[in-house]
């Protein structure tokens, strides 16, 4: 379907010239331009069908259409403009679709490939049970510190409240690399392993039975965190991207309509 | 000293039995320390805390290094408790009771949760999550705001903006104040909102104001409105042979696109042209012209021939037409004259070709200059008429300042008294006739030589040479001999608008075959094959050229200009345009 | 000289009072005994605030009582006026001890000493005036009570609650939350209670948030400390307060020195009545929660009917109408008791009822006449009446393509109970053999009966048996043929996860599985591999059935509790050689299983990345989840999910703006979420108790609540163990804008989400909401009609296999 349509585009594009210079004046450039206009009116339409529930029989079909029809766009518009560029708001609806239909692809490959990788990283866990057992797990690891000299329950406590901060966006795009021993709760688990649960005469000097458990727990709310802000990460890349596709679709609607207007105004 | 520590679980709960401690030291240190007289492990306290000693019926509290108490709410190093007296230590109320009664020990200290939850270990699982929520950004605002911005941007603006006036005027020399153009514009409307492309240099003066040409919304550019500069161009079809085909109603736009860069893009594919003239006789009945749809299939061409070059009409023939009348009253043939050596020598003399001796390039390079007899004939047609006397020549003119000139001439020889040799008319008469009157004033030779002088020259030796003449009528003055007015054309195929020097790469004889002709025009004005030799149809071919109906035809025919059309005046005009 | 009375009545709740109300009406010399200073101690003890329900709505009320769904104080208020109003002789603080003599000649004394004498007496007592104490020393201190009024009157307390009914876990449960909660139960287990609160107390318990002391008795009650004997002796709670919820028997003593004679022990037993309300004393009467009449309205009109007889002018029993309405269509313009006799007289089933009952019955079951050749219901339809035939007879289509073998059942006989008792679609169509009447009894009434009088159970499990049989085996045949087998069959029963058949064992039986489902998995190069899945109404373990020594093929496993009946082999193998046609239903059953096994191995062997070990893991995780009781599950594929939530709002905006799934409390295995959504269980556990007939069954299999119907009992809610039905209020959700304006102009405040219901004063009521499968907006459920990458799915069953094997992976 969509490859029909681009091809007959491309096609036509190729055999007719009516007129010295390509443009979207032609009778050929009307016919790709109502083509296009229709094309990214159904195509915007999906965003609203996504919300019409019930009646229309699943879901699963526009999306795939809505995906491929979008790249089919893509050919119709450009053999439209008939590879002229201008500052002026025609261009700009033209780019404001390229964009949309750019954020469209990255869309799509997200929603391919995280979901799996997602579900790989969770291992059947959810965010709650994750943050809870993160939860759990400092609460262990304070109540374990207790046993310890004030200053290694110290380092331990502020270990715990170290959650690798909050997130932002960027990095919800471009992932940055959290080392889980990095920080307080490095020095935590360095103090415990090399002072404390060391040669007798450190500080209290445990038996390396006592300090396991507590640099176990440690580390493992370590790679907790990873884990969690590896699902933060994949959660947003998959919500992100729309909030390029649906502003700009919108603003193309509007750029899509003055282009209309004026092309039609100024004959 | 014994000290029972009784523990209250949870504010307002009441004592729990199991949970009671009791100490028998003289001193309790409290703290998570294993060693701890009352170890407790609870955040909030450290390793070693405090310590609780016997003072007399009360104790005293003491904190130890780097531990605080808190009594009242206030820091406190140290504090004696007495009965009813408490202190916070960590999370902890310590509270000194009034002596146990069942006197299980000296003091019975009541150790309650300062505040709720001390006791117990709630996991905060919620306060986490916030930390790990993912908020997609208000894609709804963004949406909103951006399509407004755009709006504003591209509608709103461009079409609140008042035009910008800009004029430009000036004085003639009879101090007229003359306007060319007064455009109101809205620049940032026209150069980047609306506008589709760059406007042709020619029209860039009112660039800016739509208007100038977009006269009404929704309604294509009008003709008239390109006409109303563009008054001149011609018509295409002549109005008297196809006064039924009117292009002025075909709109400019169909073939000419602004908006398309620097110049302004002229439609130069030729399936118009075929739409009437694949079947010229539908649209134009009475035409003669012939049909044509492309290059390839376009007819051998037809020359246009001078039929009175007083009255100055024309008549058209094929190249091949035998029985083509030409008046152009003109005897010359290039067959003779570039077998000529005389001319060859000037032609190498002058390092050109032969041609170029007599045709010179006209300005504008379609056409060539007319011959001229002072420059090119000349120096070989002397137009002497006495061998006697070769300085005396004929004027290159009127027929009646040759014949002056010829009676000058004899007069002089007569006041010479030369006698010629009367024309002997009797010659073989009889013997015995009578001798003429004798002739003293000499006037009669001279009048008999002139009219016989202007017979030989005219008719052939001088004028006729080249001249079509004609003899005085019987009975009138002999003299009065006539040349005939002579045309000729400088473009034989006139519907066309062929470039000479868009061929100079090419020798003339290439297409015209000079030293076969022997007088017609016919011969020398090459047919299409020649041109198909290097041109091929829109379609193109290999080794061809791709000519399109508008490389050797105007549209806009200036022949037929748009108002009241006078084919006359109009082709006078073109053809004495020197 | 002692007060004589016309009547006397006992018991100031709806019953007592509107009896007393009509009396003074009707001018009858009348007393009324109220144990309490007040009216109407039951409802007066109900929790402050609560909404007390007027249902069932048909019933009209009859006298001058004023009663309505409202709130408790309302109620109460408007009962007081009453009573003032008409003027009828109560006596408050007047418990009365001792009723002896019967009718002209009752002796009534009360706590005062005094005596009254009367000639009729109306007992209307209720239980709640006799609840079960705590029966050990210590009891009588003030923090030891027995009901809960509002439990967020307590914070931080100790508290034991004693008793692990209902109530009892209903009070634990809303305490834990801000208490430090024990529950002491003589149960080993909470078998007693709904099983939504079992799940409830267990899940508390697990989490610890309530200490659960089992096989254990309070001893005695100290300061602060509850004594118990538990199993490993004695054990002291820590305790601030005590909350006993023992229960209300009937005051067994008290009534039987009346005379009164109780059917059986039973404590909760209720006394016998004639359709008067009469006992077997003469002249005392016994109505409302005493004579198991739960209902308010039940207990006004019993009152106001019996003074109205008495005075001599009897009314017809409230429900006269609608029983006239339900029989106008089979038996226009019978008088309603005719009716009811011809019933008694036709149908076996109801022939052991009182009249009461069976007035009862029938006002929700339907008579209709049938032409010969009408179709009574159809094969696959999920009704699950029980259709009883008082005259003419019905054809049982056991084999749709062979009309002259349907089974004929005739009159005084009854059909449908397979689907009664599996919950299952109908196996076979019925249609009317020839003119006939029948009563159709809903599976509701059904069960009460069934559970009052044991003899329709036993002859329902009897009949059903032999039917089961007849249609797996020899369909094809009369009945009378296989009586030796059906001889030889028994009923077995499975607890969930209970193996059935063990593989490598010796093929000693066949079975038929009668309710439940189960799995068949082998076990496959050391990794057990689910099979397939076996629905109610199917045969198995019949391969190999046919050669003496051969071993089971495979293990099966019962999903949930289940019923199978199991027929020895040797009995098969004996009737084998008369009837040769189980061969090939043997045979073609076994070629079926092989097929299937091939395939699942094709299949995977198509897909290499899907190890048969993940399939298996996911395939008994969905059965631990109990999926094996739906009927129709909703599952998603992680693998494919976006996360974008779509079908948790497609569900909301469906459905008023309130999703009936929830994704999050949903459970994982490997890819595959189960979320929290209704999978329309074989046999709904939300149906088995809905007051009001709200929650039913589509034909179609949907299980949906009617919202006008539902009184937000939450009975469903609390039934259900997979807490797929919510209590909220119908009119709170918030509908998301449609048109990209809206949406686009509410996201900047221009426009708001509307809200569903405009009317922002009308009264909050909760109303139990669950997935309806969208069936009433036409196409597939919106959840999965709304899913962008067709991860979400609604499976039956029988094809979660395939869908594990195959269905997966798509994207």
């Amino acid at each position: 379907m969509a490859l029909a349509v681009s091809a007959v585009a491309i096609l036509g594009y190729w055999l007719q010239h009516p007129d010295g210079i390509p443009n979207g004046g032609t009778w050929l450039g009307y016919t790709y331009g109502t083509v296009g206009f229709a094309l990214i009116g159904w195509l915007a339409w999906f965003g609203i069908r996504r919300r019409r529930y019930g009646g229309q029989g699943p879901l699963e079909g526009w999306m795939s259409a809505h995906v491929y029809l979008g790249l089919a766009l893509i050919v119709v518009a450009t053999l439209h403009t008939g590879f002229r560029f201008h500052w002026n708001v025609h261009t700009l609806a033209f780019v404001l679709m390229a964009l949309v239909i750019l954020s469209g692809v990255f869309g799509a490959y997200v929603f391919l490939r995280y979901p799996a990788q997602m579900t790989a990283n969770r291992q059947g866990a959810t965010l709650k049970s994750m943050s809870a057992e993160l939860a759990a797990l400092d609460q262990q690891c304070r109540d374990l510190a207790l046993n310890f000299d004030d200053e290694t329950a110290g380092l331990v406590v502020k270990a715990t409240e170290d959650h690798g901060g909050k997130f932002t966006w960027s990095e919800g795009l471009f992932g940055k690399g959290l080392n889980p021993l990095e920080g307080a709760t490095g020095q935590a688990i360095k103090r415990l392993r090399d002072e404390v649960g060391g040669p007798i005469g450190g500080p209290g000097n445990y038996a390396p039975a006592e300090v396991l458990p507590l640099v176990q727990a440690l580390t493992k709310r370590a790679t907790i965190i990873v884990k969690i802000r590896r699902d933060w990460r994949y959660r947003a890349q998959l919500l992100l991207w729309r909030a390029v596709h649906v502003p700009l679709t919108i603003a193309l609607l509007v750029a899509l309509t003055i282009h209309v207007i004026a092309v039609f105004y100024y004959r | 000293m014994s000290t029972l520590f009784r523990f209250i679980p949870r504010v307002g709960a009441s004592i729990d039995p199991r949970l009671d401690r009791l100490v028998a030291e003289p001193e309790v240190t409290i703290g998570r320390a294993h060693d701890a007289g009352l170890q407790l492990k609870k955040a909030g306290l450290r390793w070693n805390h405090a310590v609780i000693r016997e003072d007399g019926q009360f104790l005293t509290v003491e904190a130890l290094a780097g531990a605080t108490l808190k009594k009242d709410g206030a820091d406190t190093a140290r504090v004696t408790l007495r009965p009813g007296d408490s202190i916070r230590i960590g999370a902890y109320l310590f509270a000194l009771q009034e002596a146990d009664p069942m006197g299980l020990a000296d003091h019975v200290v009541t150790v309650t949760a300062a505040e709720e939850g001390a006791f117990d270990e709630v996991t905060q699982a919620k306060s986490y999550m916030s930390l790990f929520d993912v908020h997609l950004p208000n894609v709804r605002l963004y949406a909103f705001v951006l399509s407004i911005i755009v709006f504003a941007l591209f509608f709103i603006i461009p079409v609140a903006l008042g035009p910008t006036k800009l004029e430009s005027s000036w004085t003639t020399k009879e101090g007229r104040t003359e306007q060319a153009l007064s455009v109101h514009s809205n620049m940032f409307q026209s150069a980047i909102a609306w506008n589709v492309g760059e406007i042709s240099s020619a029209h860039k003066a009112f660039g800016t104001n739509c208007k100038s040409c977009h006269e009404s919304p929704f309604i294509p550019v009008r003709s008239s409105s390109c006409l109303a500069c563009h008054s001149g161009i011609g018509q295409h079809a002549d109005p008297h042979i196809a006064p039924d085909v009117d292009l002025t109603k075909e709109r400019c736009e169909s073939c000419h696109h602004e908006h398309k860069g620097t110049t302004l893009a002229t439609r130069d594919d030729q399936s118009d042209c075929a739409s009437c003239h694949r079947a010229i006789k539908d649209s134009a009945p009475q035409t003669k012209l012939r049909d044509v749809a492309d290059f390839g299939s376009h007819p051998e061409f037809k020359v246009s021939l001078v039929q009175d070059p007083a009255k100055m009409t024309f008549a058209r023939f094929d190249l091949d037409d035998k029985d083509a009348v030409d008046n152009s009253h003109i005897k010359f043939t290039h067959k003779t004259h570039l077998k000529l050596d005389k001319v060859k020598e000037k032609a190498a003399k002058a390092g050109e070709t032969t041609c170029a001796t007599c045709h010179e390039a006209a300005p504008g390079g379609m056409i060539f200059k007319r011959v001229n007899y002072e420059r090119d004939c000349a120096e070989c047609h002397l137009l002497q008429f006495e061998p006697l006397h070769p300085e005396w020549r004929l004027p290159h003119g009127h027929a009646e300042d040759v014949a002056n000139r010829l009676r000058g001439y004899y007069s002089e020889a007569a006041l010479r008294n030369e006698t010629f040799p009367t024309p002997r008319s009797d010659i073989f008469a009889k013997p015995g006739a009578d001798l003429p009157p004798p002739d003293p004033t000499g006037k009669e030779m001279v009048s008999a030589q002139t009219a016989n002088a202007m017979m030989s020259s005219i008719a052939r030796s001088a004028c006729g040479q080249c001249h079509v003449t004609e003899p005085p009528a019987p009975g009138a003055d002999p003299s009065a001999w006539k040349v005939l007015p002579v045309y000729v054309p400088d473009r034989f195929l006139p519907k066309a608008q062929f470039r000479h020097d868009k061929h100079d790469t090419m020798s003339c004889q290439g297409c015209h075959a000079a030293e076969a002709s022997d007088g017609g025009v016919q011969a020398l004005i090459p047919g299409i094959e020649t041109c198909k030799g290097c041109h091929a149809g829109q379609g193109g071919a290999p080794q061809r050229i791709a000519t399109r109906c508008v490389d050797c035809h105007i549209f806009h025919n200036p022949e037929h200009p748009v108002e009241g059309s006078n084919l006359r005046a109009a082709a006078a005009a073109m053809e004495t345009g020197k | 000289m002692t007060e004589h009375y016309q009547v006397a009545i006992i018991g100031s709740g709806p019953g007592g009072l509107s009896a007393a109300i009509t009396a003074a009406e009707q001018g009858l010399s009348h007393v009324l005994f109220e144990r309490t200073s007040h009216l109407a101690d039951t409802i007066y003890k109900y929790q402050k605030g609560k909404k007390v329900m007027a249902h069932p709505m048909r019933l009209p009320l009859q006298g001058s009582m004023p009663f309505d769904e409202g709130f408790r104080e309302g109620i109460l208020a408007d009962w007081d006026t009453a009573a003032a109003k008409s003027g009828a002789n109560i006596k408050m603080s007047a418990e009365v001890t001792k009723l002896a003599g019967q009718r002209g000649a009752f002796e009534i004394t009360i706590g005062s000493g005094e005596v009254f004498t009367a000639d009729e007496v109306i007992l209307a007592i209720g239980l709640q005036g006799n609840l079960r104490k705590v029966p050990v020393p210590g009891a009588d201190r003030p923090w030891v009570q027995y009901q809960l009024d509002d439990p967020d009157a307590y914070q931080n307390e100790r508290i034991a609650i004693i008793g692990a009914g209902d109530a009892g876990i209903e009070n634990a449960v809303a305490l834990a939350s801000h208490n430090e909660v024990s529950i002491i139960n003589r149960q080993p287990d909470f078998a007693r209670a709904k099983p939504g609160n079992v799940a409830l107390i267990e899940k508390a318990i697990r989490s610890g948030s309530i200490r659960a002391y089992a096989n254990s008795a309070p001893a005695r009650i100290d300061d602060n400390a509850l004594v118990l004997d538990t199993a490993e002796g004695q054990a002291i709670v820590p305790v601030d307060r005590i909350i006993a919820r023992l229960g209300a028997v009937p005051p067994r003593k008290f009534l039987e020195d009346a005379g009164i004679v109780f059917p059986s022990k039973d404590p909760a037993a209720v006394p016998e009545l004639n359709e008067t309300y009469e006992c077997n004393v003469p002249g005392l009467y016994i109505i409302g929660a005493l004579a198991g009449f739960t209902l308010i309205k039940q207990a006004v009109n019993q009152g106001h009917e019996i003074i109205r007889r008495m005075a001599g002018d009897p009314v017809a029993p409230a429900d006269e109408d609608l029983l006239r309405q339900r029989f106008e269509g089979a038996f226009p313009g019978a008088a309603v008791n005719d009716v009811l006799a011809y019933l008694r007289e036709h149908v076996p089933v109801l022939a052991g009822l009182t009249m009461l009952q069976l007035r009862e019955v029938m006002l929700e079951s339907a008579i209709a006449r049938f032409k010969k050749g009408d179709t009574v219901f159809r094969r696959g339809d999920y009704t699950n009446s029980l259709w009883n035939i008082a005259e003419g007879s019905a054809l049982v289509m056991v084999n749709e393509a062979r009309p002259d073998l349907a089974v004929r059942i005739g009159a005084a006989e009854f059909f449908g109970e397979l689907g009664l008792i599996s919950g299952r679609r109908r196996t076979a169509s019925v249609i009317a053999g020839d003119e006939s009447v029948m009563v159709e009894i809903p599976r509701r009434s059904m069960r009460r009966l069934q559970n009052s009088v044991q003899a329709i159970k036993a002859e329902l499990d009897r009949v059903a048996m032999r039917r089961i049989i007849h249609t797996a085996l020899a369909r094809d045949r009369p009945i009378s043929e296989i009586e030796d087998v059906i001889a030889g069959a028994e009923l077995k029963r499975f607890k969930a996860y209970e193996t059935i058949v063990q593989e490598g064992d010796p093929v000693d039986a066949l079975y038929i599985l009668r309710t439940g489902s189960a799995t068949v998995s082998r076990v496959d190069n050391g990794r057990e591999v689910a099979l397939n899945y076996i629905a109610a109404g199917s045969l198995f373990g019949e391969r190999g059935l046919l050669d003496e020594d051969a071993r089971r093929a495979a293990t099966i496993r019962a999903t949930v509790a289940s019923e199978a009946v199991r027929i020895p082999a040797e009995i098969v193998r004996r009737s084998m050689d008369r009837m040769p046609e189980l061969r090939d239903i043997f045979e073609s059953a076994v070629q079926k299983q092989l097929d299937q096994t091939v395939h699942s191995a094709l299949a995977r062997a198509g897909r290499p990345e899907t190890t048969g070990g993940e399939e298996t893991a996911i395939a008994s995780f969905l059965v631990n989840q109990g999926v094996g009781e739906a009927t129709n599950a909703f599952i998603i594929d992680e693998g494919l999910c976006t996360r974008c939530g779509n079908c948790e709002s497609a569900c909301a905006s469906t459905h008023d703006g309130i999703s009936r799934v929830n994704r999050d409390a949903g459970q994982r295995a490997m890819s595959v979420l189960l979320p929290v959504a209704c999978r329309h269980c074989e046999n709904p556990h939300c149906m088995s108790d809905c007051p009001v007939d709200a929650i039913t069954r589509a034909p179609s299999g949907e299980v949906f609540i009617d919202q006008m119907t539902c009184i937000g009992c939450a009975n469903c809610h609390n039934n259900c163990p997979y807490g797929v039905i919510s209590m909220v209020d119908p009119t709170s959700g918030h509908m998301e804008a449609q048109g990209w304006l809206g949406w686009l102009t509410n996201a900047v405040g221009l426009t708001k989400p509307t809200h569903v219901h405009h009317d922002p004063n009308a009264p909050h009521v909760t109303k139990a909401v669950k997935c309806d499968l969208c069936k009433d907006t036409g196409g597939s459920p919106a959840c999965v009609a709304a899913c962008p990458t067709g991860a979400a799915v609604r499976v039956a069953p029988e094809s979660y296999m395939s869908w594990l094997r195959d269905g997966r992976g798509r994207s």
